[in-house]
């Protein structure tokens, strides 16, 4: 187990080599020139000059990729824009990304799955039907419009929510005050919403699936209540791909991320991500595609150990 | 010829699908009414905005449209002929292929029915966009600026005056077209790379499968709008961004190749000497089409919606053309001023990515239920 997980380890940083390398490689393919484009349109070929010595942008390639690698290991690579250390940036818009994603988490686990297996049991009844259309639309809808839609009806029509922004917090959280978690509800409903239509589907096809074997039928024969065989023996074996499901999300929440928190100004890392495309900054889009990476390759990896422990059929040597 | 065949070949000339009717082939007669109906209001439309002559004036797009208005009337016409004199003599056989029996089990689906009417009407109106928008989608009026819905203009107007209906009519080309076109390029390119890493394994299958891995550890999102961020926009690098990096299709087709490469057929086509290249064109690739087909139909909705996603961040398809996502990017600036604004260009999202989705689902279901999308 130990040495499946090192091994998985290793695995990962070899691929987040290559990501930051792909990613290095297509930002120097790319027209356009950032020490121009921050010095302005009316700078001098001097000042660019300078720009560019300053950042090391006239240094050879494979040295430029090495100090952007160990600049963002130890910290001191600095944002072209915001003229600040990555690292701190990072952290000081963690928190925002977190809780968001973490309300978005709660949102799905607690409806998606209760759905689902309902969806499951009712199987070809109405409400059977009606879940799985509002799951299908779910699926078919994208994130951004649906805050919109929220923002509009919530905020502007009714003006019960704030359509924008983090709100009051205490130390850099806003779930600590009623006046954050009411900013949150909007932004996390949005980016919650497709995974929770996606959970829904998958919770469902994966519940109908082990309803169908042959041991819940012999469950069944033996005479056990039904409650018990639907919550013992098809509930829990039900949940694994779920789990897979929820351990991609919370890895790849970056990716919506960006999306909902541009839309409802929430500013966590997937606005900042925003930013640092739309303004070049490309030591801070590589940190932050490395750290999605990351996030994501570490979903993954802690999926497949908490498999073996969930499921005693699977053992990693 | 007896008097009866006469009569219905007359009408059909007349009208096709009424000798069908006579016949009673409803299904098929009102198909070809149905059908004729649309080209009908079509061409109405068209020749009311002197548009139906479109092959001796205007811009190329009118032109194309027309042209097709023209042949699809053509091939209605041809078509009800061809099949209502064509002898209607069932076959029946005894045992019935795979893709005869999925036909035949989606033919029966409401969902999927429903999801196909979707995506016919979404793409009839790409085709017809100029005939069916009233307004020049983007001719500013800006006397009449975020109008609410009116008899004249239906959805309304945005911040230039332009017509909102127009504007989705419009947008529906861009969405459908960039869909389309990255998906194809996914199927191809996805499907090639699926099959050459199951086919060969070993060290082929690492190479490709480490590749897969290290595209997709980047959220795609994320890896595309910095792809399109990094080169700049246009239809034509859209396409090709996300055909090249919508890599979903390729681990699907891997795995299933894996599978069909160890069956029976398949050693029993190398014993007789089939080579490689044989094998896979007469053996895998038709045999790991069913999976293809759902993955390439629910990718075509992916798609959809990353294109509208990029268009709103602004990385997408640049103003004026209009595109669904940029036409909420506006409408989230006057969300206090105008909430209609953002009704329209998001329903249009919704509905044809429920389309593919719906077909998605219907072809899942009929073609391999076991497919774990």
């Amino acid at each position: 187990m130990l040495g499946y997980a090192i091994r998985r380890g290793l695995q990962m940083i070899l691929v987040l080599f290559f990501v930051s390398l792909l990613v290095f490689v297509f930002i120097k393919l790319a027209p356009g020139d950032p020490a121009r484009l921050l010095a302005g349109m009316t700078a001098t070929p001097d000042t660019v000059e300078i720009i560019r010595h300053e950042f090391g942008l006239d240094r050879p390639y494979y040295i430029q990729f090495a100090r952007l690698l160990t600049g963002l290991f130890s910290g001191r690579l600095k944002s072209l824009t915001y003229r600040a250390p990555i690292r701190d940036l990072i952290i000081e818009r963690a928190r925002a990304s977190i809780e968001l994603g973490l309300v978005a988490l709660l949102l799905t686990v607690i409806i998606s799955i209760p759905f689902g297996v309902i969806s499951a049991l009712m199987r070809g009844r109405p409400l059977d039907y009606a879940i799985s259309l509002v799951a299908l639309v779910g699926i078919s809808t994208p994130v951004f419009w649906l805050a919109i839609i929220l923002m509009s009806v919530f905020g502007v029509q009714l003006g019960i929510l704030p359509i924008s922004g983090r709100g009051a917090t205490i130390g850099g959280w806003s779930l600590a005050t009623v006046d954050g978690v009411r900013h949150l509800i909007i932004p996390g409903v949005a980016l919650a919403a497709i995974q929770l239509a996606l959970n829904t589907r998958l919770t469902r096809s994966s519940m109908l699936e082990i309803l169908n074997q042959d041991y819940l039928r012999t469950a069944r024969a033996k005479g056990l209540k039904a409650r018990i065989v639907i919550v013992k023996h098809a509930f829990r074996n039900a949940m694994l791909p779920v789990l897979t499901n929820v351990g991609i999300q919370i890895g790849g929440f970056l990716g919506g991320a960006v999306l909902t928190e541009t839309v409802t100004a929430w500013p966590g890392l997937g606005r900042l991500m925003f930013e640092a495309i739309s303004r070049r900054d490309e030591p801070l889009i590589i940190g932050l595609t490395l750290l999605s990476a990351f996030t994501a390759v570490f979903g993954y990896i802690v999926v497949d150990l908490l498999y073996a422990l969930v499921d005693p059929r699977i053992t990693y040597e | 010829m007896s008097k009866k065949t006469l009569i219905v070949f007359v009408l059909t000339v007349l009208l096709p699908g009424s000798g069908h009717l006579l016949r009673r082939r409803w299904k098929a007669g009102f198909c070809y009414v149905g059908l004729l109906l649309i080209e009908g209001v079509t061409a109405l439309l068209a020749g009311q905005q002197g548009l139906l002559w479109g092959v001796w004036c205007s811009s190329r797009g009118e032109v194309v449209s027309s042209l097709l208005l023209y042949i699809s009337i053509a091939l209605t016409w041809t078509g009800a002929l061809w099949s209502v004199c064509r002898r209607t003599k069932k076959k029946e056989r005894a045992s019935r292929g795979y893709w005869e029996h999925a036909v035949e089990k989606l033919s029966r689906d409401t969902k999927g029915i429903t999801g196909g009417v979707i995506i016919c009407v979404v793409i009839l109106i790409a085709i017809f966009a100029p005939f069916y928008a009233i307004h020049d989608p983007i001719d500013m009026d800006f006397m009449h600026t975020l109008e609410r819905p009116s008899a004249l203009h239906l959805f309304g107007t945005d911040d230039y005056g332009r017509d909102l209906m127009s504007r989705i009519f419009f947008g529906s080309r861009v969405a459908l077209g960039i869909g389309a076109g990255a998906t194809l390029l996914n199927m191809v390119w996805g499907g090639l790379l699926g099959i050459i890493a199951g086919f060969y394994r070993n060290i082929v299958d690492s190479v490709i499968m480490r590749f897969l891995e290290v595209i997709g550890s980047v959220p795609y999102l994320i890896l595309v709008i910095f792809i399109i961020g990094m080169f700049g926009s246009s239809v034509k690098m859209l396409i090709i961004t996300l055909g090249i990096f919508g890599l979903a299709p390729a681990r699907i087709i891997r795995s299933e190749v894996l599978s069909i490469r160890e069956s029976d057929y398949i050693t029993a086509a190398k014993a007789s000497g089939a080579g490689d290249f044989y094998t896979i064109i007469r053996h895998i690739i038709p045999n790991s089409m069913a999976p293809l087909l759902v993955v390439t139909t629910m990718q075509i909705g992916v798609n959809i919606i990353i294109v509208a996603g990029l268009s709103f961040l602004g990385f997408g398809i640049s103003p004026p053309t209009p595109s669904w996502g940029s036409m909420l990017q506006e409408a989230q600036q006057f969300i206090v001023v105008n909430p209609w604004l953002g009704l329209p260009p998001g329903i249009a999202i919704m509905l044809t990515v429920l389309g593919f989705n719906l077909v998605g689902d219907s072809l899942r279901d009929a073609l391999d239920p076991t497919l774990g999308i």
